[in-house]
């Protein structure tokens, strides 16, 4: 007779930090975002039905004029698609405001001591118009923000890869190959951008020009990288290296109809 | 309470998670036990468990956990087997020996057999023998009639239940040295050192009441909904009934199973003690001339030579030495199909060509494959509403105006805005909206024809709006309609800003 004991799977957050910003609407860009979460929805459901031993929790966190709960209960992946409402773009960049939010939700208690590391994508257009730093901050304070597996990806040509690069954190390779090259982040010392780099590295910003590019790398994020990060695999502490194996970025194409 | 108290026979198991059986990867949890006299002839015992690290550098832990428990049986056996433990009621010594001459021991034994397979096994690179893929977790138990003590390091758990009361967390990793999946481990530099904050000696005092200790790697506590459902757990499969004599039975097993498969999905192991009267369980056998140790996958299997650049179960990116497995050459029958890969290759080289080309000239605002839109006209009522709305919506007053001496500097003249004083605040976010935009403003500057941005201006009327302006040049034309001065001044701000760059 087995006793009354709660076995459960242990939780794997993923969340989606979404700019609402005025400049989404450009290009249909929100429209692309919306389309492109939707789609990989069915996928992600696969996923975790393929793994078990990983409950995985969906939340959406908006940010425009403000950062807003878009979907703030974490959700079983299998029932988001009953509750998707689409995103709607308007408004500034609150990005240091989500940082923030996003920083009160990963604290423990609410998060279970067991949870998987969380898998957050950030997703922008633009350049935070608030104070980012210090959002960051506030989110880099909290443990499992560190063990999170954090993803960027850009929309078009005027996101800030900056920002995106911090809120990524460093490359563990990077920090090798500084050492030994004087650059840093993929970028050079004095912040440009390094030639064959841009994008294709999991480590880095994800560069989205068009529609395509977009639901590709949500794909990979909400499939590929969460099947990953459902798989724990422990690795000796103080190692160079992140806590999930990123899988292979998926192939792009460059689409014709729809550059940002 | 009556009769006399004393370690009943131990037991250990261990069991392949259930995730790891469905990938069909090997167990990389060990455990292990031993029972042997002192020189007084005092009956002594050892457990220990021990967990490979799954990552795919770690490719050969099942080997480096099951070393450890050996090495560690052995070790414990070799210094206590020649030992008088009651000869001296100091515990001082036994208490520094648990913190430091042990783990010494185990590391330096541990490093000395993973680098002796190593060289029995070598890599089909060539790289030599490293005690990194080896990586294990190490939870060791010694038990004397005088006094018990652990020692360890990793992620392992030690609970100890009486006959009454909750559970008690005795030790646990304190937290993750590297975060997420994190543990220390046997193939760190200086691993031994790790060892001294996880270990600890309890004497046992004259009528010590029963009680169990319960030893377990991560995936057990990882499965329990709580801390609270773990301890009960950990009562529970104390409590369950012995079987045999031979330090394994099945009902554990079972429930390791049941575990496994409700929980993590890890792989689990477990190392039970129990202190009680005899009666409750079957009498302690005569000492075992060699350990006991319980993995159940013998050995990991190790990928033949040629093979092995593929570390771990999944295949998640390019293998140790950076290049996929399709690399390899030289492998006979391998032009043929290079050949026809290459056919295969041809054409979507050329639509990646054509389509490379396609974006460029899409970037241009021609697209030569895209379906046409209506251009709309320049001064067309829709297009007029559109910036209109657009325009609306950024001029929306915000709160606490804060008046300014308007900018100046802009030129004057048709570049110049008018109105004595600007909403500072509503400029800032104007401008923070606009300066999203950069490239749109680049594109235009740089020549992108304005009809780009116009042909469809309800798809993005702020591209619309930047365009327009542009399209009546720099500044020019928003005063006749009716734009706000803010959004004016943020035009010319902002062309003025593109401009300098």
């Amino acid at each position: 007779m087995f006793p009354d004991v709660q076995l459960s799977r242990r939780p794997l957050h993923f969340i989606y930090l979404c700019d609402c910003s005025g400049s989404m609407r450009a290009s249909s860009k929100m429209q692309a975002l919306n389309q492109a979460i939707r789609q990989s929805l069915p996928e992600m459901v696969q996923v975790s039905q393929q793994n078990p031993e990983a409950q995985i929790l969906v939340r959406v966190l908006s940010f425009a004029d403000q950062a807003h709960w878009h979907l703030g209960t974490p959700t079983p992946v299998d029932q988001v698609q009953q509750q998707w409402t689409d995103l709607e773009a308007g408004g500034l960049t609150a990005m240091g405001e989500a940082m923030e939010q996003l920083a009160a939700v990963l604290r423990t208690p609410p998060m279970d001591q067991r949870a998987l590391p969380p898998v957050l994508v950030l997703i922008s257009d633009g350049a935070p118009t608030d104070d980012f730093m210090a959002g960051l901050r506030s989110l880099m304070a909290e443990p499992w923000a560190a063990k999170a597996v954090r993803l960027a990806i850009a929309i078009g040509h005027d996101a800030d890869l900056e920002v995106l690069q911090q809120f990524i954190g460093t490359d563990p390779v990077d920090d090798l190959e500084a050492s030994a090259t004087g650059r840093i982040g993929g970028r050079g010392v004095d912040g440009d951008r390094m030639p064959g780099t841009g994008g294709r590295n999991p480590r880095r910003p994800l560069q989205a020009n068009d529609s395509n590019t977009l639901a590709r790398y949500i794909q990979w994020a909400s499939t590929a990288v969460v099947g990953a990060a459902s798989q724990p695999r422990s690795q000796a502490g103080g190692m160079a290296s992140t806590n999930v194996v990123l899988p292979d970025l998926p192939p792009t194409i460059l689409d014709p109809k729809d550059v940002w | 309470m009556c009769g006399e108290v004393s370690w009943l026979p131990p037991c250990c198991e261990s069991r392949v998670g259930a995730a790891h059986r469905r990938r069909g990867t090997p167990c990389q949890d060990a455990s292990g036990l031993w029972w042997f006299a002192d020189a007084d002839g005092e009956l002594l015992q050892a457990l220990v468990v021990s967990d490979g690290h799954g990552s795919p550098r770690y490719d050969r832990s099942a080997v480096g956990s099951r070393l450890a428990c050996e090495m560690t049986l052995q070790a414990i056996a070799s210094e206590l087997a020649s030992s008088r433990i009651g000869a001296s009621s100091d515990l001082e010594p036994w208490r520094e020996w648990l913190a430091h001459g042990l783990p010494e021991a185990v590391v330096k034994g541990w490093r000395k057999e993973v680098l002796h397979h190593g060289q029995a096994h070598p890599r089909a690179d060539g790289a030599p023998p490293s005690t990194l893929a080896y990586g294990a977790t190490l939870g060791v138990l010694v038990l004397t009639p005088r006094w018990w003590g652990y020692t360890g390091l990793g992620d392992w758990d030690l609970v100890r239940t009486g006959s009454t009361g909750p559970g008690e967390l005795l030790s646990e990793e304190p937290s993750s040295p590297g975060g997420g999946e994190s543990t220390f481990s046997l193939c760190m530099e200086g691993a031994e050192q790790f060892f001294s904050c996880r270990s600890g000696l309890v004497p046992i005092e004259a009528g010590q009441e029963p009680f169990t200790l319960l030893l377990s790697t991560d995936g057990i506590r990882k499965s329990c909904g709580s801390d609270v459902d773990f301890l009960n757990l950990a009562r529970h499969l104390g409590e369950l009934p012995q079987s045999n004599d031979q330090g394994r039975f099945s009902t554990l097993a079972e429930a390791l199973d049941h575990i496994s498969s409700q929980g993590s999905g890890d792989d689990v192991s477990v190392a039970i003690a129990r202190w009680g009267q005899p009666m409750d369980a079957p009498p302690l056998p005569a000492p075992w001339n060699e350990p006991l140790i319980v993995q159940p996958t013998e050995e990991a299997p190790l990928q033949p030579a040629g093979m092995e650049s593929q570390p771990g179960d999944g295949a998640l990116g390019p293998s140790e030495d950076g290049l996929c497995a399709s690399d390899v050459s030289g492998k006979p029958g391998q032009g043929n199909r290079r050949g026809s890969l290459f056919w295969i290759a041809l054409p979507l080289l050329v639509l990646a060509l054509l389509a490379a080309g396609a974006g460029a000239m899409s970037w241009l605002g021609w697209y030569p494959f895209a379906r046409r839109e209506p251009v709309v006209d320049a001064q067309s009522p829709e297009l007029m509403a559109v910036l209109q709305k657009e325009a609306s919506r950024l001029c929306t007053p915000i709160p606490m105006p804060e008046p300014v001496p308007e900018a100046t500097g802009a030129g004057g003249g048709e570049g110049s805005v008018g109105g004595p004083t600007l909403n500072a605040a509503l400029l800032e976010r104007i401008n923070a909206a606009l300066s999203q935009r950069h490239s749109t403003f680049q594109a235009l500057l740089n020549g992108s024809p304005p009809r780009t941005f116009l042909r469809t201006p309800t798809h993005d009327p702020t591209g619309a709006l930047i365009a327009w302006s542009r399209f009546h040049g720099q500044g020019l034309g928003p005063r006749e309609m009716g734009w706000c001065p803010e959004l004016r001044q943020a035009l010319v701000q902002q062309w003025e800003r593109v401009s300098l760059r």
